[in-house]
């Protein structure tokens, strides 16, 4: 299991759902560190619950899901939040009636106690986001869907966790915003954060990811290199998605 | 004119306690705890009974307090918790906190029977005289007890991260425990706070309607139309709704006539849910809509 | 005394009921050995107490008939249960003991109306704490007749009222207002001092009626009304509401130092020591009338409230208790009188004549026209006393 080592993430044999019907089906993938990985699919393929699974909102799941070499499975999702994942959920789910620097310090709560260290990184979300700092006093959800957008990726690396969710960013974002995004997606990239992005967009994950899996009814059915995949496989890939 | 003010604002305050106790497990669990009465009772009987056994009052109202606060944690982990770990979007909760609200009155119906207790009257003694009104210290106690509750609880919501956490619990406990909110936690903590603002209530209101195992209803009751009145959103409001449940009721009665406080609560709850139905205080309301377009218009015919 | 009753509370005895199932029924009805009386009380709520006495009372006359071989060698069941003074309850429960042959209701102190009401519907004798007498006896007021079943022992609000009117005439130089509640229980009262009043070409100064919890024993705020009865100019108060609430507004007078102001209860302010222990000191020299039985008790009540002191491990017996003991003996007397007729019909009629039957509350008398047995001629006017803690007559 030397893959434990340079991965971030492993997850193998996992399966799960709501109500006891499973959603996913022995799913198998692994995000290595400092790598991007892309997790593609049609609506309702289980992308989604992939993610609940990593974070511990997914109660009914089995297989294991290692992070940082702990199994994750069987834990709470405030206990795996304590820096293994954090996540920007689909649609942001900004907190309501909180200013933008609330939002972020909320993001920070698990490093509460080291000042220093919350205040470096609220930095370095600034330095990253200058419009997120010029806005930092105003009410979280009253800003623009791409702001909102920024404001939610800065929540998530307040907690400095060792992986980064991203569930469907470029969902509801203007063309604009979308390039905003990638770019600071390719930022954080290049800081070597270990990243697992889902998306409906092909585009996006092809330009910002190292590798993709693709997901359909609950299993994975194709994976490979981003950069081996050409204009082709992309136009095969946006037919398989539909 | 002013003392019926300021009755009002006394009985307000009250309400505005217990139905601050409905709001503040609401706000945190979206739960409605129909024991919260009964906690009320709770803290009245206690009182009445330990000082009865000797005990100087302070002790008997620490002891009440700390019993109340602690009943409200036992609710949740007997009544609510069970019930939404099996699921957690049923309202199975209506049935337990009701159902425990019972086992609450019948026991201590049991323990003390069912005639009223005498509670010690305390500051409730003494009469402080303003011109045009009367009040005693117990009253004024209240009144003070009552903007502190609230200023305690608005401070701690705003500028603590505590405070701040407890907020996005509410809007959005999922992402909040993504994040390192224990929301059990936080569960426990507003049934605490439930349980001991109820108490409070209790202690504040003992020595005007003594200690009776039923009380729970009636005061119940009102906190929860003070809550309906005020917004079930948010606890502050909650209190504002007491307060103006309190002013009018008392108002009612001198102006109207004595039966007035009678059905008068309830013309009122029917009002604010047909003019603002998430409660007076409430953001985006159409009461609110109202009043800002009337001032926008004035604001359009002056220019 | 009607009172409104919570939801909370009536399913909390509804669960009580089919936890504990404390009718005592079951058998076959009036037989030949046995005579069904059906008993209902409010045992629970805030003034429970009263309803217990009610039943305590009856069970202790039951109990010793049967002892001594019964009525006409007829052993008496006594089936009862707790109506949570709701009128739902209280109908249902009649009904009941009725279809189990119950010869005669006894109560209830709670839901007088209904029960009355379904004495004549059903033409079935219904006696003992039927409310507080009144109106629950005489519905259309004092002039008028009676409902034809109902025969009550029970405190009358008709004498309270008309006994402290007439103090008050004599007593309060610049007249009485009252505060009542606006059930038969207060209305009733109301009655009885206008009747006096009417003779005497006096009136009211202020009266002003109010909602109350019987239920829940909470209080209600009286600072408005008790501004006003200030305002009014009145020498003296009657507040004829719950013993609860009647604590309250002499706490509250108190507070607010008015000491000018005398007050005035009614029959349930002595008929047990509710009022007095919420009161406390400032209950001191508050003024009703009560039984002169109770105030000068002979020698046979005297035994009888030592007996129910064992019988009941110290309960304090009241008046609630002896008139409802005294309604079982009355029914006893009634039935040996018929030569042991148990049919509806024999028992009004032999209750419509009875005629100074030595009771524990006194010597007591019904006819066609006179349902109540304890009339304002058997009451004296009393104060309660802090320091003795006890109710002395003041004539």
């Amino acid at each position: 299991m030397s893959n434990t080592i340079d991965n971030t993430l492993v997850v193998e044999g996992l399966s799960g759902g709501y109500d006891r019907f499973d959603v996913i089906h022995d799913i198998a993938f692994r995000v290595g560190r400092g790598e991007a990985v892309a997790l593609l699919g049609p609506n309702g393929a289980g992308k989604s619950t992939v993610l609940r699974a990593i974070t511990g909102l997914l109660k009914h799941r089995r297989g294991t899901v290692t992070i940082d070499g702990t199994n994750v499975v069987g834990m709470g999702p405030h206990q795996i939040s304590r820096g293994l994942a954090a996540m920007v959920p689909e649609g942001r789910r900004l907190f309501v009636g909180q200013s933008v620097e609330d939002n972020l310090r909320l993001g920070g709560m698990r490093l509460r106690k080291d000042r220093a260290r919350t205040d470096q990184l609220l930095q370095s979300v600034y330095d990253l986001f200058p419009v997120v700092e010029r806005y930092k006093a105003r009410e979280a959800t009253a800003l623009s869907g791409g702001e909102q957008q920024m404001v939610a990726i800065g929540r998530m690396m307040m907690s400095d966790p060792s992986l980064m969710l991203l569930d469907e960013p470029s969902l509801g974002l203007a063309p604009l915003a979308i390039a905003d995004l990638i770019t600071a997606l390719q930022q954080l990239r290049e800081r070597k954060s270990s990243i697992l992005l889902v998306e409906q967009r092909v585009d996006i994950a092809l330009e910002v990811c190292d590798r993709i899996y693709v997901l359909s009814e609950g299993r994975i059915v194709d994976e490979g290199r981003a950069s081996d995949i050409g204009t082709e496989g992309r136009a095969l890939i946006d037919a398989y998605l539909g | 004119m002013l003392q019926v003010l300021l009755s009002g604002l006394t009985v307000g305050t009250i309400y505005g306690l217990v139905a601050m106790a409905f709001a503040v497990v609401f706000y945190v669990t979206k739960v409605v705890n129909f024991a919260t009465g009964q906690l009320l009772m709770v803290s009245i009987l206690l009182t009445a009974g330990l000082v009865r056994l000797g005990l100087p009052d302070w002790l008997g109202v620490g002891i009440a307090l700390i019993a109340s606060t602690v009943l409200g944690v036992i609710i949740y982990f007997v009544a609510v918790r069970p019930v939404l770990k099996f699921d957690r979007f049923s309202f199975a909760w209506l049935v337990s906190t009701l159902g425990i609200a019972i086992v609450i009155q019948a026991t201590f119906a049991i323990i003390f029977g069912p005639a009223s207790q005498p509670f010690p009257r305390g500051l409730h003694q003494i009469p402080v005289h303003l011109p045009g009104a009367t009040l005693t210290v117990q009253e004024i106690l209240t009144l003070v007890v009552g903007a502190l509750a609230v200023l305690g609880w608005e401070l701690v919501r705003r500028k603590t991260l505590v405070g701040k956490l407890g907020m996005a619990i509410s809007t959005d406990p999922e992402i909040a425990s993504t994040f390192g909110a224990n929301v059990t936690a936080y569960a426990v903590g507003a049934f605490a706070i439930g349980g001991f603002l109820a108490g409070l209530a209790g202690i504040l209101v003992g020595p005007i309607t003594y200690g009776n195992p039923y009380l729970g209803d009636t005061y119940g009751i009102s906190g929860f139309i003070a809550l309906m009145i005020g917004g079930i959103q948010r606890p502050a409001a909650a209190m504002g709704g007491g307060l103006i449940l309190g002013v009018l009721s008392i108002a009612a009665n001198s102006y109207i006539g004595a039966q007035a406080s009678d059905w008068f609560p309830f013309v009122l709850v029917l009002l604010v849910l047909l003019l603002a139905p998430n409660g007076v205080f409430a953001s985006g309301d159409s009461l609110r809509k109202l009043f800002r377009r009337r001032s926008s218009l004035t604001v359009g015919g002056r220019a | 005394m009607k009172r409104i009753i919570p939801v909370v509370t009536a399913i909390a005895a509804v669960t009580a009921l089919a936890l504990a199932g404390c009718t005592g029924g079951g058998g076959g009805g009036t037989t030949d050995d046995t005579i069904v009386i059906g008993g209902i009380a409010g045992t629970t709520g805030a003034y429970g107490a009263v309803g217990i006495a009610v039943i305590n009372g009856s069970q202790m006359a039951v109990d010793e008939i049967n002892e001594a071989g019964g009525i006409d060698g007829r052993q008496i069941e006594f089936t009862w249960d707790d109506d949570a003074a709701d009128a739902t309850k209280s109908s249902q429960l009649f009904q009941q003991f009725v279809s189990d042959g119950a010869v005669a209701i006894l109560g209830s102190p709670d839901t007088g109306p209904t029960t009355a009401a379904l004495g004549d519907q059903m033409q079935i004798p219904v006696l003992g704490a039927v409310d507080d007498g009144g109106l629950t006896v005489y519905p259309n007021g004092p002039d008028e007749d009676p409902f034809a079943w109902t025969f009550s022992t029970s405190l009358n609000t008709f004498a309270w009222g008309g006994k402290l009117a007439e103090w008050s005439i004599d007593n309060c130089p610049n007249g009485l207002a009252m505060l009542h509640d606006p059930t038969t229980y207060g209305l009733g009262g109301l009655a009885g001092f206008e009747q006096v009043f009417k003779e005497t070409g006096h009136d009211f100064v202020y009266v002003e009626s109010i909602t109350e919890n019987w239920g829940s024993g909470a209080t209600v705020n009286l600072d408005a009304e008790i501004q006003k009865i200030v305002d009014s100019g009145a020498s003296c108060v009657d507040v004829w509401l719950t013993p609860g609430d009647e604590a309250t507004f002499v706490q509250e007078i108190a507070s607010l130092g008015i000491t000018d102001l005398k007050v005035l209860g009614n029959d349930v302010t002595n008929a047990d020591a509710t009022f007095t222990d919420l009161a406390g000191p400032e209950g001191d020299g508050v003024i009703s009338a009560l039984l002169t039985s109770d105030v000068h008790p002979n020698d046979r009540l005297l035994e009888w409230q030592g007996q129910y002191r064992d019988k009941f491990d110290g309960l304090e017996p009241g008046p609630f208790a002896e008139l409802s003991y005294d309604a079982v003996y009355i029914l006893k007397q009634v039935i040996e009188d018929a030569d042991g007729a148990t049919d509806p019909e024999s028992i009004r009629a032999g209750l419509n004549k009875l005629t100074d039957f030595e009771g524990l509350t006194g010597s007591l008398s019904f006819t066609e026209q006179v349902h109540t047995t304890i009339n304002k001629e058997q009451l004296t006017m009393v104060a309660w006393n802090l320091a003795n803690k006890k109710w002395e007559p003041i004539e």
